[in-house]
């Protein structure tokens, strides 16, 4: 069943926002061998004058096929890289991903989704480092509070979606411990216990919005050794050393937020101008 | 506590290794912690370094008295001891709250040797089987120490450090008389001997438990003594082929002693040291040997270029490179070509030819790469390296590499050191 078109040309396709909800999207413009302008979820839609649009819903069926292609055409390491790229949410991604694609399953076998040369690969891989490196930088820069039942709690404010990408490092290394972590820009909650991991969402009014409201919900315990970290961060310090910007490249200012050790006199230093997302 | 913490954590910080890379382990059954291959930061100090364990002394007491060193016992300052159940507890309470990936621990030489080896040893030993731990351990190897405290460490430990602190045998003997360089490389070359053994028994069997699985690495201080860096790279490159080193720290001397064997200094020699890390990174990741890259002829490196353009004006020959015939290896010897940028030249090159377009969008730093590059299809490409009319243009003040400092991969870096 092919839908009927009225006007022909390029087409927005929208579609929820999800990765799911993505590769239904890829889908579906196949089969029906949609003409593509862009793919926009539709909360970041911002419409344009004389443009079709066309709402796809998300299928799991769908999805899983197109997933399942992937994997097997191109292989595990092009498929994470994909989703790694997805996850940068960065603008325009969605249509650099579906040339991507589009390359993958259109040569002889799915080896041009390696293509570096080829610029729509390039941006694909380009996007999924981002994302490897601002997941790995939060498997450092995550800073749990102790709550007086015990349990851990943190909150992060990262450019990328990567909450997801942090589950497995740290259920390995507390697999005993009831912890969670909280995106505040996406209000999406990581939680873990020992039934398992969950994602859940969470109203980003509800959730502290620095360093010190998070530090609120810790026992007074946790106050001591938040004390003895900052202590311990201060001193080990050489001052005839000073390289601020060097720090700052490493720890750029918009991580600070969350940072118990970065707060107090340094936070004027830091508390307008967030990055952009590069 | 506080104040325990800020006197022994200070007494320690003048040792740069952070690192927590290395190894693998994965949680012990009902305890806490593993380890990661790659190493993480969990902050960075105003001075630009890596926070990545718990680095402390077990005490700033020391019956030693190294010139260079601000615990030595002719300095009156305040002294403190932890007691061993408050390593372990910080170290447990930090790493619950993902401030730290570990402990890294070192100590004042009181008592004797063996003692306070002892007591290292017991905190790692604590942490490990009361507490469960699987985070990572470093534990510093007092020199000295007896061979059976030094085999019990590697077992707790995923990592021991012997330093050298002082890069000659006599300076090292001059400037702390308790030392010279048997008394370093005896218990380095024991550990070396224990990681071979252990690591080809384990490929028999399993069972035998691992030894340090980091390996070992060890510091020089640069500047306090009168060691060119002829020496010194020579130094390190017989360390990393001989003992084996994972890494050979490097140590810009600050000056924390007025004492007239020590130079006067106004400012630690940073830029040295940088190059010194540079260079380190080019025999460890670039495939270079120490003797390319200082001489007898030029026993220092240049301050005002890093020790990669350095060797690439001194070996025009080698040039113009044509990235897409070249193999991986010279590609990765034109200066602006990291390892980053190095890898996706060949990956793509599978695909078509790579241009210039192409190594910009890759992070190849055009501006320095591009005389060295053979590009058919740019009109006034060099056919041939003039040294005098580049080098100017490859001037540099050193870049902020430090990053190498911490990492022992070069992939995980953001910039690319070309
Ligand atoms: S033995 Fe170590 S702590 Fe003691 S004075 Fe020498 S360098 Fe300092």
């Amino acid at each position: 069943m092919v839908d009927v078109h009225l006007h022909a040309g390029p087409e927005v396709l929208l579609y929820d926002g999800s990765f799911e909800g993505f590769l239904t999207v890829v889908f579906e413009a196949t089969r029906d061998r949609i003409e593509v302008d862009r793919i926009v979820a539709k909360a970041n839609h911002e419409a344009r004058l004389f443009e079709q649009v066309r709402w796809i819903e998300l299928k799991t069926e769908f999805a899983e096929r197109v997933w399942n292609g992937l994997v097997q055409r191109a292989g595990k390491d092009v498929a994470a890289m994909v989703h790694g790229a997805f996850l940068s949410e960065m603008p325009g991604i969605e249509t650099a991903l579906w040339n991507h694609l589009k390359l993958v399953f259109s040569g002889a076998n799915g080896s041009l989704g390696k293509n570096v040369l080829d610029v729509h690969v390039h941006t694909v891989y380009a996007a999924a480092q981002k994302v490897q490196h601002e997941a790995h930088r939060f498997l450092g820069f995550v800073r749990f509070s102790k709550a007086p039942d015990g349990s851990l709690y943190s909150v992060i404010a990262p450019d990328h979606n990567i909450l997801e990408r942090l589950g497995p490092h740290f259920s390995a290394r507390f697999p005993n411990e009831t912890w969670m972590i909280a995106d505040s820009r996406r209000g999406i909650c990581l939680r873990h216990d020992r039934g398992g991991l969950q994602i859940l969402s969470v109203d980003t009014k509800l959730l502290p919005k620095d360093a010190e409201e998070v530090a609120r919900i810790g026992s007074p315990q946790d106050a001591r050794f938040r004390d003895l970290w900052k202590t311990y961060y201060d001193s080990v310090n050489i001052a005839q050393r000073a390289n601020p910007r060097l720090m700052a490249s490493h720890l750029p200012r918009k991580y600070w937020r969350y940072l118990p050790e970065r707060q107090g006199s340094r936070q004027i230093l830091s508390h307008h101008k967030e990055e952009p997302i590069a | 506590m506080q104040n325990k913490l800020q006197i022994l954590s200070a007494a320690a910080k003048y040792d740069v290794s952070c690192s927590s890379s290395g190894s693998t382990r994965a949680t012990p059954n009902g305890g806490m912690g593993n380890a990661a291959a790659s190493g993480i930061c969990h902050s960075f100090t105003e001075d630009g370094r890596c926070v990545s364990l718990l680095k402390i002394l077990l005490s700033n007491v020391c019956l030693f008295d190294c010139a260079y060193c601000v615990n030595r016992r002719s300095n009156d300052i305040p002294r403190a001891t932890f007691k061993v159940s408050e390593v372990v507890d910080l170290t447990m309470e930090f790493y619950k709250r993902n401030l730290i990936e570990g402990l890294f621990l070192s100590s004042g030489v009181f008592g004797s040797v063996d003692t306070t080896m002892e007591a290292l040893v017991r905190v790692a030993r604590t942490l490990r089987l009361e507490h469960r731990f699987g985070g990572y351990i470093h534990l510093k190897t007092i020199p000295g120490a007896s061979p059976e405290l030094v085999a019990q460490a590697g077992l707790y430990a995923d990592r021991l450090s012997v330093n050298i602190e002082i890069p000659s045998d006599a300076s090292l003997q001059e400037l702390a008389p308790e030392k010279n360089f048997p008394s370093v490389f005896t218990p380095m070359n024991s550990i070396k001997d224990q990681i071979v053994n252990h690591r080809a028994e384990r490929r028999i069997t399993t069972k035998v438990p691992s030894f340090a699985p980091a390996g070992q690495t060890t510091q020089l201080i640069v500047g306090a003594s009168p060691e060119s860096d002829l020496q010194i790279l020579k130094l390190a490159s017989g360390l990393y082929g001989q003992q084996q080193l994972k890494r050979v720290y490097y140590s810009g001397y600050i000056p924390v002693n007025s004492d007239n064997r020590l130079p006067v200094i106004s400012r630690p020699p940073l830029r040295r040291e940088n190059r010194l890390y540079q260079a380190d990174w080019l025999m460890r990741f670039y495939h270079f040997q120490y003797d390319e890259i200082v001489d007898s002829q030029y026993p220092d490196l240049d301050p005002d270029l890093d020790p990669k353009a350095g060797w690439a004006l001194r070996h025009p020959e080698w040039f113009p490179v044509d990235v897409n015939r070249a193999d991986y290896e010279t590609i990765l010897r034109v200066p602006g070509i990291g390892v980053k940028s190095a890898k996706l030249i060949v990956q793509g090159r599978r695909f078509g030819t790579v241009r210039m377009e192409h190594l910009k969008r890759f992070g190849v730093a055009l501006k320095r790469a591009r005389p060295f590059l053979y590009d058919p299809h740019a009109i006034g490409s060099f056919r041939e390296v003039r040294p005098d009319l580049l080098r100017p243009l490859l001037s540099s003040p050193p870049e902020s590499t430090q990053l190498s400092l911490f990492s022992d991969s070069p992939l995980l870096l953001t910039g690319t050191y070309g």
